[in-house]
């Protein structure tokens, strides 16, 4: 009999980035690197497992921003073209590397790794991966979180509540339309959390979501059983607390597993190494060269000497490592279920992104997880937090502390002086956004005023874009800052032409429909009316 | 000696101005309204009719849909904080010319003695109403900055601020107050009376619509979790009958208005919604205080560094900050690195023949170009690498030969 739970959450998310006006459009590659990478990866390994009767339960996030995206058509068969050009090259590798044993076993790797995502995601998934997840979520395999609209940080943007709200509802309409159900869970944005933002999620009709470690463990009044039981806030929504230890083992770069001199080395690409005129086809059409994903050494040591990269061993690690973190949560779980009048649940949420992408053989390591807590042990058992709460329906009443899961443990990394300018404008444009509301409820309805309505929703697009994130997080990490920073004022500024041609009383139609046709996300969605009074927030 | 000027003060108007809250010397005395929390809300929708007339304009060739100019909105006097962590406040402002011809008009048309500041109240479990603060200080700013990270003493905090000018008298014109931040705790809190919660009525009301049953291929965990009395309460085992207390909603709502006035207001909209939950209220004693410890002392071990401001292992349990993660990782990062000097070699092979020819390369056919030309490349590691190339004449008639070896050595 199993003594405790494991929750494992991926969480799966990538900010809107889509650029029709132009043909090649470097930062679009995040996303086409976390397809061939990443979800589909992931999608292998589901399939995998279900075909194998494994029986597991994952948690995962699919966020708005993401979900819009991998359902876009543009970007669809962009994709299609991104990888045929990485099967080309490939294919270029293969021979190339021909007398050079180390690393034409390599070459044919990469080049069947890719010819099978390319597959799955023509032939099987007809270029719509989010049916995949959708379909692993209706075996009951997976449990689909829902999230903020756009990603937004909502510890700040709840200074209006009326952009909380709207990020929370809109992102579970958004959820409803394409998951076909109602969201159980939600994962707040960099587990964000201040007071109040549950009362947002309890509306909208969530059962719980996830904070970090200091979320609960400073939660007042003291919770019973730390981290390894939800507590309920006020609102009735379920809080549960990441867990720091087998975070850790996963997360750190240098404790964590990927750090393994074995596992393949992320920082060498063939992108920057290869002779200029041959790999010229296959970086960015400036000139440039950026990553292709084929990397042919492994991480070695922490050093510039960098040995070829040898699978078997690598597969080899992700199962010892696979043991190890299933060993450690048992007896973990044994350690804490004495002191329990109920069964533990160990939260280990992940951002998706790192399996595969940064740790090449982290979808492995799922997979050998799974299976190994099947099959070897029985003190440990993959559960969601919808199963533990069916399970435990009385919980601690509790209000959760302030949290974030960034560095330090709050708002620092999102609030510093790279990026503190940019709240002034997302604050005042979130009350014009209202404003807007209010005094042109009676545009929002179909049939009234129908240039008025769209210009109403696409400043609530506008608005919801400047929103994300990723904006001052990618401003304080230091790369690509310019994109950023560009994203930001190009919104404030689409939004305040709307506002201003709204006021006046007049809207510039083409204008209109040239910013609707670049940023179309929840192009079928109303969003304006998740600004107007009927939507007004209860705290 | 603080509250004292407080009390000088003279009464506040409340203007609204483009939806925000905006406050103004008023000349007589005023009974204001009670602000609600946290921040009061905007009156805007009752101002406002409700109107559609919106034309359609010609554009302006072309159109312009890249422009990154941000708006400026100095026609108004405001101020917001926002929490940054457990002791610091940013605060960010407006200062509207308007706002001080007002301060300008009120001191007779000199400024002289005036300075700009914001004025930062503590107001920690108040229903704040501009005078009932804790406590207060002053942080001198420039007529021309427009943020400031504000240090605060103690954590688990509300703030107010507002932002004004202050005369060598002492008198203080506020021109916009702030909406209430409170800043995270930084510690474990020391409440340890508990309520439990019962929601297993809702799961079941609502199972059949919704995620909660799962066509599972495991049975469904079959443990009755929840007991209920003859009353129909449900009870918590390990909580002895003797400390049992049922709460109603009320009882709730008494007992977070004395945490803080943010939670009691939400308890209100709590309570409009009617939920089927139950509460139990009960103290601890015994084996639960024992459990109780072992987990304070096993979060000490695990986290107490982590909470702190500054400790540096705490750079990599943050998933966003961590080196692994976040969606801008997706970015190339430069990696920085010493001085460095690497060499590969590759090799090219051409060669050209009748365009109806077949070369081989081994067994293995090599593509023609329509010219009869061709190029091969190889990476071109140690050793001995050797080339038999093969031609054959599109009549098949005619076959040629001719291998060829190169070797590269590094030493």
């Amino acid at each position: 009999m199993h003594k405790g739970y494991l929750c494992l959450v991926l969480h799966a998310h990538l900010p809107f980035v889509r650029h029709p006006e132009e043909e090649n459009f470097l930062e679009e590659n995040w996303l086409y690197e976390a397809i061939t990478e990443t979800y589909i990866p992931l999608i292998q390994v589901f399939e995998k497992l279900v075909e194998d009767h494994v029986d597991f339960r994952v948690t995962m996030s699919l966020t708005p921003t993401l979900a819009s995206m991998l359902q876009d058509e543009l970007l669809q068969n962009r994709y299609i073209r991104h990888i045929n050009k990485l099967i080309e090259l490939a294919e270029k590798e293969v021979q190339r590397t021909g007398y050079d044993p180390k690393f034409h076993s390599l070459a044919l790797m990469y080049y069947g790794k890719f010819a099978e995502a390319r597959d799955i995601f023509v032939d099987k998934y007809k270029k719509d991966l989010v049916s995949a997840f959708k379909k692993f979520q209706d075996l009951g395999y997976l449990e689909i979180l829902a999230s903020c609209a756009t990603h937004g940080f909502l510890p700040i943007l709840s200074v209006n509540p009326s952009d909380a709200q709207a990020q929370v509802k809109v992102g579970v309409d958004h959820y409803k339309k394409t998951f076909g159900r109602d969201p159980l869970g939600f994962w707040l944005p960099e587990c964000g959390y201040t007071p109040g933002v549950d009362n947002f999620l309890a509306e909208a009709g969530i059962k719980y979501f996830f904070v970090d470690s200091h979320g609960i463990i400073n939660a007042d009044p003291a919770p019973r059983h730390s981290v390894y039981a939800p507590l309920y806030c006020p609102s009735g929504v379920a809080a549960f607390g990441r867990d720091s230890e087998s975070s850790k083992q996963v997360w750190s770069s240098k404790e964590g597993y990927p750090g393994d001199p074995d596992y393949r080395e992320y920082y060498r690409d063939i992108g920057h190494e290869l002779e200029y005129d041959y790999i010229k086809p296959y970086i960015h059409p400036i000139g440039f060269r950026i990553n292709t994903g084929l990397k042919y050494w492994r991480i070695t040591g922490d050093t510039d000497y960098k040995e070829p990269y040898v699978p078997e061993w690598a597969k080899e690690k992700a199962a010892m490592h696979a043991g190890n973190f299933m060993f450690n949560r048992e007896k973990q779980i044994e350690h804490v279920a004495y002191h329990m009048d109920r069964k533990p649940m160990i939260i280990s949420p992940y951002d998706a992104e790192l399996f595969g992408h940064w740790w090449f053989e982290g979808p492995m390591w799922i997979d050998f997880l799974i299976r190994k807590i099947a099959y070897d042990q029985n003190t440990i058992k993959l559960a969601t937090p919808s199963d533990y709460l069916k399970e435990y329906p009385v919980n601690q009443l509790s209000v959760p502390s302030i949290s974030t899961w960034g560095y330090k443990g709050y708002n620092e990394v999102w609030l510093e002086g790279s990026n503190d300018w940019i709240y002034r404008h997302l604050h005042v444009a979130g009350e014009r956004m209202q404003e807007l509301a209010a005094k042109f409820s009676n545009c929002m309805e179909k049939g009234k005023n129908d240039l008025a309505r769209r210009a109403l929703n696409q400043a609530a697009r506008e608005l919801l874009l400047a929103q994300a994130s990723d904006w001052p997080f990618i401003m304080k990490t230091g790369t690509m800052v310019e994109y950023a920073q560009k994203r930001v004022k190009l919104h404030i500024n689409r939004f305040t032409h709307i506002y201003k041609d709204m006021l006046a009383g007049s809207v510039d139609r083409e204008w209109l429909e040239a910013v609707e046709s670049r940023d179309n996300i929840f192009s079928d969605m109303d969003c304006a009316k998740y600004y107007s009074k009927t939507y007004q927030a209860a705290i | 000696m603080k509250k004292i000027k407080l009390k000088k003060r003279a009464p506040i108007e409340r203007v609204y101005r483009n939806g925000r809250e905006a406050i103004v010397r008023g000349a007589k005395r005023k009974i204001k309204t009670k602000p609600s929390l946290p921040a009061a809300p905007k009156p805007l929708a009752a101002a406002i009719e409700p109107s559609c007339a919106i034309q359609e304009r010609k554009s302006a060739s072309p159109i312009a849909v890249n422009e990154y100019e941000l708006p400026s909105y100095d026609t108004t006097s405001r101020i917001t904080l926002i929490p940054k962590d457990p002791s610091w406040i940013y605060a960010y402002w407006e200062i509207a010319d308007s706002s001080i011809e007002d301060v300008k008009r009120q001191l007779g048309g000199n400024l002289d003695g005036t300075k700009f500041i914001v004025r930062m109240y503590d107001v920690t479990c108040k229903d704040f109403n501009g005078f009932n603060a804790n406590h207060w200080f002053d942080i001198e700013v420039g007529r021309y900055s427009n943020n400031w990270y504000i240090n605060i003493w103690n954590d688990n905090a509300s703030y107010c601020g507002e932002i004004g000018m202050l005369h060598n008298s002492g008198r203080f014109f506020p021109m916009a107050r702030s909406n209430f931040a409170h800043t995270p705790r930084s510690s474990s809190s020391n409440r340890f009376e508990e309520i439990w919660m019962d929601i297993s009525h809702e799961i079941a009301t609502e199972e059949a619509g919704r995620g909660w049953s799962r066509p599972s291929p495991t049975p469904r965990r079959g443990e009755a979790a929840v007991q209920y009395d003859a009353a129909g309460r449900f009870s918590y085992s390990s909580v002895s009958k003797r400390r049992k207390i049922y709460l109603t909603e009320a009882d709730l709502r008494a007992y977070y208005s004395k945490l803080s006035p943010l939670l009691r207001d939400m308890m209100f909209s709590r309570i409009s919604r009617k939920k089927l939950y139950r509460y139990l209220y009960s103290d601890m004693s015994g084996r639960e205080w024992k459990d109780l410890l072992y987990f304070r002392r096993l979060a000490g071990a695990n986290y107490g560094r982590k909470v702190m401001i500054g400790a540096s292992e705490f750079a990599y349990l943050g998933g966003s900050e961590n080196l692994l993660g976040g969606a801008s990782e997706f970015v190339q990062p430069d990696k920085k690195r010493k001085f460095f000097f690497e060499i590969g070699t590759e090799l090219i092979v051409y060669g050209r023949t009748e365009p109806d020819a077949e070369v081989k390369l081994g067994d293995k056919k090599v593509g023609l170009r329509s010219d009869g030309t061709f190029s091969m490349r190889f990476a071109l590691p140690d050793g001995k690498i050797p080339l038999p190339f093969t031609a054959i004449s599109g009549d098949k008639a005619e076959i040629k030969k001719i291998s060829t070896t190169v070797e590269r050595k590094t030493e």
